[in-house]
């Protein structure tokens, strides 16, 4: 029976913790706009919706199989990794930015450009502001869900607390998965508990 | 001043479906107040929703102060109009002050200007502007959100007002009260209006010229007094059902 010191658990826990930033940030990044996109374009949307949806379904480990062999964004590594990681998370931050965009009150969205905003200006000071809150829902599941997946990200020598996991399963040892997947399980509740508070403040101040 | 409007024989027709508006003409000229009644459907807010753009027309022209709205800049022309939509439609994330002061905002206005206008008509409209400024239109009433969304419209001295049934929502003593109030204050300055309304009572309270749309055709233009004692049938029992024929 191997353990792990507390330095290399926090260390690896810090590796993971900058796996699923990254992911998740990058995520936020490519999925707000296109999902803005979809909202104002409901035909083309709908096409990138079941795009995302698509890779949605594909297993974690077969992602993960399909992205080694190609070439610059493929390979062993933690950048394999995390670009199957933002795949994973575009769909519930798209689908939730989408969402929140069409539920602005047609109402508000009526009087706010009859008063002479510009599609811009609307955007920015009605339909996002509004649709934060979904947003942020959107950014926590997918938050959540990376911490998960992550720790499969150690087959692709991503790094991470699957690295701890796969070694403990390799070495039949119970005290190492649990060194992986306890922090992992921690990370995950308490993520979501901090986008959830964000969440329901930000909703109650846009008046939900 | 300026504000005068004209639908030059209008439609709005949409695919396979009875016209929505069926060459329509109408001269508005500047200063003038005209209520447009009718059943719901009859085609009332569309023919107010192309005068700011956000319908456009099937055929025919729309004109402000002469100049066809294909040739206007909309956005610009928007921040010259006050509009009153039932239920207000004030931004819900946004403090009261900053609801009323949205256009001016837009227009890049200096505020400092029009804090006090905004603070008089607040008052006028018996909303206290030290009491409310700072709240959020969620902690408002009905009535109250309405009366903001009436400051908002006249803070920033529009030469046209569209009004979209902003009373229809309220029981009947407040919206007597409310529509007193927004008489007294838009009658400050002269100021172009259209006001719509399926209550007959109501459009003689607030325009001296009646127009009248039944599905999709303008049927009857006439000064209020001519209007009530039309000849025609479709006026007559509109009349007679608000309570106003001469038996």
């Amino acid at each position: 029976m191997s353990s792990v010191s507390p330095s290399v658990l926090l260390r690896i826990t810090g590796e993971h913790l900058l796996i699923v930033a990254i992911s998740v940030g990058a995520a936020i990044v490519i999925a707000v706009p296109l999902g803005v996109f979809a909202a104002r374009h409901r035909r083309a949307g709908r096409l990138v919706l079941r795009l995302t949806d698509g890779v949605q379904t594909i297993p974690a480990l077969a992602m993960f199989g399909f992205l080694i062999p190609i070439p610059f964004i493929g390979g062993i590594g933690t950048r394999t990794a995390i670009i199957a990681l933002v795949l994973y998370s575009l769909l519930p931050i798209l689908r939730n930015t989408v969402t929140g965009i069409l539920g602005v009150d047609p109402l508000v969205r009526e009087a706010a450009t009859a008063m002479g905003m510009t599609p811009r200006q609307l955007l920015r000071e009605v339909e996002l502001p509004l649709a934060m809150p979904t947003i942020i829902g959107g950014i926590r599941i997918a938050t959540v869900v990376c911490i998960g997946l992550a720790t499969i990200a150690a087959f692709v020598g991503g790094g991470g607390l699957g690295e701890l996991i796969l070694r403990g399963v390799a070495m039949v040892d119970s005290r190492l998965i649990l060194a992986g997947a306890l922090p992992a399980t921690l990370l995950a509740l308490l993520a979501d508990a901090v986008f959830s508070v964000v969440e329901r403040r930000l909703a109650t101040k846009m008046g939900q | 001043m300026a504000g005068s409007i004209e639908l030059r024989d209008v439609s709005v027709t949409r695919a396979n479906k009875e016209p929505i508006l069926d060459h329509v003409d109408l001269y508005v000229e500047e200063g003038e107040s005209v209520a447009l009644v009718g059943r719901s459907g009859a085609g009332k807010t569309t023919a107010l929703k192309l005068i700011n753009g956000l319908v456009k027309p099937s055929s025919g022209r729309v004109l402000v102060d002469g100049l066809s709205l294909e040739a206007t800049d909309l956005v610009q022309l928007r921040r010259r109009i006050g509009t009153i939509i039932q239920g207000a439609g004030l931004l819900p994330h946004r403090s009261i002050y900053d609801n009323v002061t949205l256009v001016p905002r837009l227009r890049g206005d200096d505020l400092k200007t029009v804090e006090p206008e905004a603070r008089r008509l607040l008052n006028a409209l018996l909303l206290p502007f030290e009491e409310f400024r700072d709240r959020f239109p969620r902690t408002l009433s009905g009535g109250e959100q309405q009366r903001v969304g009436i400051a908002r419209a006249l803070v920033f001295a529009p030469e046209i007002l569209l009004c979209d049934e902003p009373f229809a929502a309220l029981d009947p003593i407040v919206r007597r009260e409310q529509q007193e109030m927004f008489n007294a204050l838009r009658r400050e300055r002269s100021v172009t209006m259209l006001f719509v309304t399926h209550d007959l009572q109501e459009a003689l309270r607030m325009a001296p010229r009646i127009v009248m749309f039944e599905e999709g055709k303008l049927i009857a233009d006439h000064p209020a007094a001519a209007f009530i004692s039309s000849r025609d049938s479709r006026v007559r029992l509109l009349v007679s059902s608000a309570g106003l024929a001469d038996s």
